[in-house]
């Protein structure tokens, strides 16, 4: 809603300026009657006839092309009063003298191109030559410029009661110019920087070039007057409109975020031939070309130009486009206006407006471009709060599947411990609790036997919680080992040789790879101390060299060989091999009748199986 | 120790457990049991009234700590030695019982010849460490180093024989890598249980097993 209500402000806006000055509304001194006619001579050779103001040399073909003198004859009845000789609007250059004495020339603005606007003449005249009646205005007119010469109505009349409309004549033909020029000039540097710091923003130096070639024509006002110059940038006038139209369609294309359907070099090609025409041909061969192919060119440019705005701004509802064609609609009012006087439909009038239009486009292109600076200024803000946000929430979530992960494998790592546990207990501790039961119950077992059990039911209990304390780090869990069955052993009077060395660290050593190798040394002791009649085991432990090292565990009894072995040794040997297998470790046994030798060998870098 | 008679003060609340210490005690000529006690209350009276050359003592007693035991039993009889037993000899209770103060554990299950042997070794001024517990005083003395204080509270010879102990070498192994008697790794032992000990030292090492044990828990 704030966009519709803006956008009708600035169509009002814009539709009070065209009218005001489409219809020329400017203020006219009130309280004195403007001069209507006056006697009119030329090179003196013609006598003096008397023509109606305001006079129009253009409708007056005949005249020839010298300067033209005016007068008329007024009184001064008020002495000591001021006045003043007042001509609103005037082109060509002019002399003015009362009594025969010249007051300031009114040629002093800028050339003929300021002569074309139609510029006001205020002069105070000096009361010495005033006479009570009978005061003689002369008005000597060079005709020049498009309009070749015009004169308005003049005013002769107390200087207080002019000044307001010479202010107002004053503003409109040098000041706003003036002001239009500089706006252009500044406009089209800061889109030029802002293209310069932002390359994607084509239309902001689309919009600088319109700008830096429509300013050319207000230069020189800037100048000091030369009209061999003025000529020229009038010239030139032709061909920077061209170029014009051409960067206004590049202007319009990039704003309304279109594809040009050919290349934009070649739309560049006829603005470049046109300019080269303009430099090599003579002036009079170059008007056939400007009528001919500038124009016509031009014209198409521009129609296309108006059509994308239209379409852009009715059709696809951009604000942008609405305010830039409410202005160059209330431009083209006026553009029709100075038509019209150049074509000297409206002979009454010289006030034209060709640069003021830029009044009602420069405001539109200022804020389009300054609108797209903030929004992209708060985009970037906004932007970054919601990156912060976005963040924020990240992380969270983040954190949030980070714990949730975390309690799942600790779940699953407890259910896995839990899994292997109950494995472990049901293998030994398990049983061993069942058979003490069973024993205890039955009244013929030996209380012996069932000491035995309890204490490999301890045992076991042991070598599980010894298993746990395991972290890739064998020689604690194997140094508990040797304690318990160095006591175990020495009860029984069997010797424990020892024979440890300095093991490296066994990659992914699990408890449970640990448990299999402590039960499968436990094993074998136990059966070398039950079944061999031994007096000494050996453990020795060896590393076989890289790669592939391995670490072997011999167990070694001096006893009478495994054919000395009980009916249970066989069943004893293949739940070693089983659980040497299932750690990737190789077992293996050799017995001779002095001795049994039962060696494991596991390898220490690839992982071991958890199973 | 001048009449060569070791007293003894037996405190354990289970009674098949303390009839069967009994025994393995008794038999021997030269210990004399001082005191049989079931509580807390009657291990501290016994600590009281008879000047005995070894307390052991059970940790869970039903109206009191072990340990609050070790510690009187320390403060009244500097020279006695404290045993404590254990169902499993963990490290946990074991380190926490040596820096209360204690010297040595017994296993419960330990066979009579054993716990007689633990008893005389001892009294002669050696101290049983297992590989666990080696484990342990390395990982809370490295600990209480990383903390704060005291800063080199044992000595590099100290450090290497928990190494080689927790490393699973024997006594032997040990004293043949390091250079010096197997007969005198016990004695190093003893030291540093006396170093880690609280009183001796203050509350660092006793907080970092505290930690240690909340941290392990």
């Amino acid at each position: 809603m704030s966009y519709l209500f803006v956008l009708g402000l600035w169509g009002a806006a814009v539709a009070v300026v065209t009218v005001f000055l489409y219809f020329e509304l400017l203020p006219l001194p009130k309280e004195i009657a403007p001069v209507r006619a006056m006697e009119f001579s030329q090179n003196n050779a013609q006598g003096a006839r008397e023509i109606s103001l305001p006079d129009n040399w253009r409708t007056h073909p005949d005249r020839p092309f010298q300067s033209g003198t005016y007068q008329t004859q007024f009184d001064y009845p008020a002495a000591g009063e001021k006045w003043a000789i007042y001509i609103p609007s005037y082109s060509g250059q002019i002399l003015v003298a009362v009594n025969g004495a010249e007051l300031t020339s009114g040629g002093f603005l800028s050339g003929e191109l300021i002569a074309d606007q139609g510029t006001p003449f205020l002069s105070p005249i000096s009361t010495g030559i005033l006479k009570p009646q009978d005061n003689v205005v002369t008005i000597t007119l060079q005709p020049g410029g498009k309009l070749t010469g015009f004169l308005s109505q003049i005013y002769v009349g107390r200087a207080d009661q002019i000044r307001g409309s010479y202010g107002w004549y004053y503003l409109r033909a040098v000041r706003i110019p003036a002001l239009v020029v500089f706006w252009q000039l500044l406009l089209a540097l800061l889109l030029f920087l802002l293209w310069a710091g932002r390359r994607r923003e084509q239309a902001a130096l689309y919009c600088s070039i319109v700008l830096m070639f429509s300013s050319i024509h207000g230069i020189p006002i800037y100048l000091p007057s030369s009209i061999a110059l003025s000529n020229a940038v009038a010239w030139l006038g032709y061909v920077t409109n061209f170029w014009m139209s051409v960067m206004g369609l590049l202007f319009t294309y990039s704003l309304t975020d279109r594809v040009l359907p050919l290349k934009t070099r070649y739309l560049l090609i006829p603005p470049i031939f046109a300019t080269l025409a303009f430099l090599s041909l003579p002036q009079s061969i170059f008007q056939y070309v400007d009528i001919l192919f500038v124009v016509p060119f031009s014209l198409v440019l521009t129609g296309w130009i108006v059509f994308t705005l239209v379409y852009a701004a009715v059709w696809e509802r951009r604000w942008e486009c609405v305010i830039i064609l409410l202005s160059i609609l209330g431009a083209c009012s006026l553009a029709i206006h100075d038509t019209l006087i150049i074509m000297n439909v409206n002979p009454d009038s010289n006030i034209m407006h060709f640069r003021i239009v830029y009044l009602l486009i420069l405001p539109a292109l200022s804020v389009v471009f300054f609108r797209r600076l903030v929004l992209s200024m708060n985009r970037v803000d906004t932007l970054v709060g919601t990156l912060e946000d976005r963040i924020e929430e990240k992380e969270t979530e983040l954190r949030q599947t980070y714990e949730q992960r975390q309690l799942l494998e600790r779940r699953q790592a407890l259910n896995e411990e839990r899994q292997r546990i109950m494995k472990d207990v049901h293998d030994g501790l398990g049983g061993q609790l069942i058979s003490i039961i069973a024993m205890a119950t039955n009244e013929e077992s030996e209380r012996g036997k069932i000491e035995g059990s309890a204490r490999a039911a301890l045992e076991d209990l042991r070598t599980m919680i010894n298993s746990l304390g395991v972290e890739d780090d064998i020689t604690g869990v194997l140094g508990t080992f040797r304690e318990r069955t160095e006591q175990q052993l020495s009860s029984q009077d069997i010797e424990l040789d020892w024979q440890m060395i300095d093991i490296p660290p066994i990659e992914g050593l699990t408890p449970s790879a640990a448990l299999n190798i402590l039960r499968i040394m436990q094993e074998a002791t136990t059966n070398a101390a039950k079944h061999s009649g031994a007096s000494r085991i050996t453990i020795r432990f060896s590393l076989t060299p890289h790669p592939d090292q391995m670490l072997k565990i011999e167990i070694e009894d001096n006893g009478g060989g495994l054919n000395n072995a009980e009916a249970g040794g066989g069943q004893g040997l293949k739940n070693m091999s089983e659980r040497a297998k299932s750690i990737r470790g190789v077992l293996k046994v050799s017995s001779s009748p002095t001795g049994t030798c039962v060696c494991l060998a596991i390898p220490t870098q690839s992982e071991l199986a958890a199973e | 120790m001048a009449d060569q008679t070791v007293k003894i003060i037996l405190v354990e609340d289970d009674p098949a457990m303390r009839q069967s210490l009994t025994c393995s005690l008794q038999p021997e000529a030269d210990f004399e049991i001082s005191a049989i006690c079931a509580t807390f209350a009657e291990g501290a009276a016994a600590i009281a009234t008879c000047e005995a050359d070894v307390l052991i003592t059970d940790l869970q007693l039903p109206d009191g700590h072990g340990f609050d035991l070790i510690r009187a039993g320390r403060k009244q009889l500097p020279n006695m030695e404290i045993m404590v037993i254990s169902v499993l000899g963990d490290e946990q209770s074991v380190v926490t019982a040596i820096a209360t103060g204690a010297s040595g554990f017994l296993l419960k299950d330990s066979r009579p010849l054993d716990i007689v042997n633990s008893v005389r070794q001892l009294v002669s001024g050696s101290s049983p460490i297992s590989t666990s517990v080696a484990r342990y005083i390395i990982q809370v003395v490295q600990q209480t180093e990383q903390v704060d204080s005291p800063k080199g509270l044992l000595t590099e010879r100290e450090m290497d024989i928990l190494w080689g102990i927790a490393k699973g070498f024997t006594y032997k192994d040990v004293a043949a890598k390091l250079g010096m008697s197997s007969n005198t790794v016990p004695t190093h032992i003893k030291n540093i249980y006396r170093k880690l000990e609280v009183n001796s030292r203050g509350e660092a090492v006793f907080e970092a097993i505290q930690r240690g044990l909340i941290s392990i828990s």
